[in-house]
């Protein structure tokens, strides 16, 4: 009885092994995608102890998540509207955003990624936390990404603000 | 042998900590566990008020709970303070439901109309002049807005809401 438990047991060890393995070395679309998301978030969130060289390298990061004719168009409440085109005028963004700001935390939340039955084009929905660091009040912003495959990994072509509350 | 129908002595620390039988006692804190995640996950979901677009009816940093059976049993009504979704339920907004499906809406000088008829609204402490064009709400939504209306316009976030996104209202 207990050498089957045990049998049982290791089974079930090696099949969630094998899985992890899978996934881990031969993610789905859908996985890459999120995993791209928690890297942009990761990258455009800003250390409270932010250097130049520290941004210029971020910045170069940056650049490699989005393709050469990404087109963001935002619409922040207070703020209006931002529309912009291109790696370079993004980094520029990015650099300005992080010589006026410090400790800036970005979370992706809730992501929804639907994947293209091609697998050459998706979009992702999301709802973007940004938080100074030790604050407990918070920006939100809903966003959809439209992202597309390219040689070797995706990237996000396009960013529009989306909203739950229209007018 | 030890008697089955005589319960052994346990310190008083022991008694405290897990007590008489540690069995039954794991047992009841598991279908406790059990019971309060269910109830606060899905039906009363503990939420936290950031922000002060509910001034002065619901404070920045106040706690609240969502009551998410109601909808299933009934409509949104006017009045109802809700919690609108995004693109998922970890941010919600926390609005006041003005306008229902199949009215006309409009705001000028910061006075709602709902078809022509002026909207008594006694939790609006503050007014801004604030100016909205007609809006004609069709099935399944709703027109929310935050009861702070001495905030500029261009600052608060409010509007046409589809149904699936209400989450329920708040308890209190």
């Amino acid at each position: 009885m207990v050498k089957w438990l045990f049998r049982i047991a290791a089974a079930v060890v090696l099949t969630a092994a094998l899985g992890w393995g899978w996934q881990t070395f031969f993610p789905s679309n859908e996985r890459q995608i999120r995993r791209l998301l928690d890297r942009v978030a990761e990258t455009v969130s800003i250390p409270t102890d932010g250097r130049f060289v520290g941004g210029v390298l971020a910045a170069d990061r940056l650049k490699s998540y989005f393709t050469p004719g990404i087109e963001v168009d935002v619409d922040v409440p207070g703020e209006g509207r931002h529309t912009f085109t291109g790696r370079e005028e993004l980094t520029q963004v990015y650099l300005l955003a992080r010589s006026q700001h410090r400790g800036l935390r970005v979370e992706f939340l809730d992501v929804l990624v639907a994947v293209g039955p091609d697998g050459q084009a998706a979009t992702a929905e999301l709802t973007a936390r940004i938080r100074q660091t030790g604050d407990k009040d918070f920006g939100v912003q809903e966003l959809r990404l439209q992202l597309h495959k390219g040689e070797d990994a995706w990237r996000i072509h396009r960013v529009e603000t989306t909203r739950s509350i229209k007018l | 042998m030890s008697d089955p129908n005589v319960t052994p002595h346990v310190s008083l620390l022991q008694r405290i900590l897990i007590g008489r039988r540690p069995k039954r006692t794991l047992f009841r804190a598991l279908v406790l566990a059990t019971v309060a995640a269910f109830l606060f996950g899905y039906v009363l979901v503990p939420v936290r008020i950031s922000g002060l677009s509910m001034e002065p009816s619901y404070h920045d940093h106040s706690v609240n709970l969502i009551n998410r059976p109601l909808y299933l049993l009934r409509e949104p009504r006017r009045g109802d303070v809700v919690a609108v979704g995004t693109t998922g339920w970890h941010i919600m907004y926390c609005k006041r439901i003005i306008g229902l499906p199949g009215e006309t809406l409009v705001i000028r000088s910061g006075t709602v109309f709902i078809n022509g008829q002026a909207l008594e609204e006694p939790y609006v402490k503050a007014r801004d002049a604030w100016e909205v064009a007609p809006v004609q709400l069709k099935a399944g939504e709703v027109f929310v807005i935050g009861d702070n209306r001495g905030m500029e316009q261009e600052r608060h976030v409010f509007g046409i809401v589809e149904r699936p996104k209400l989450l329920g209202p708040m308890l209190w």
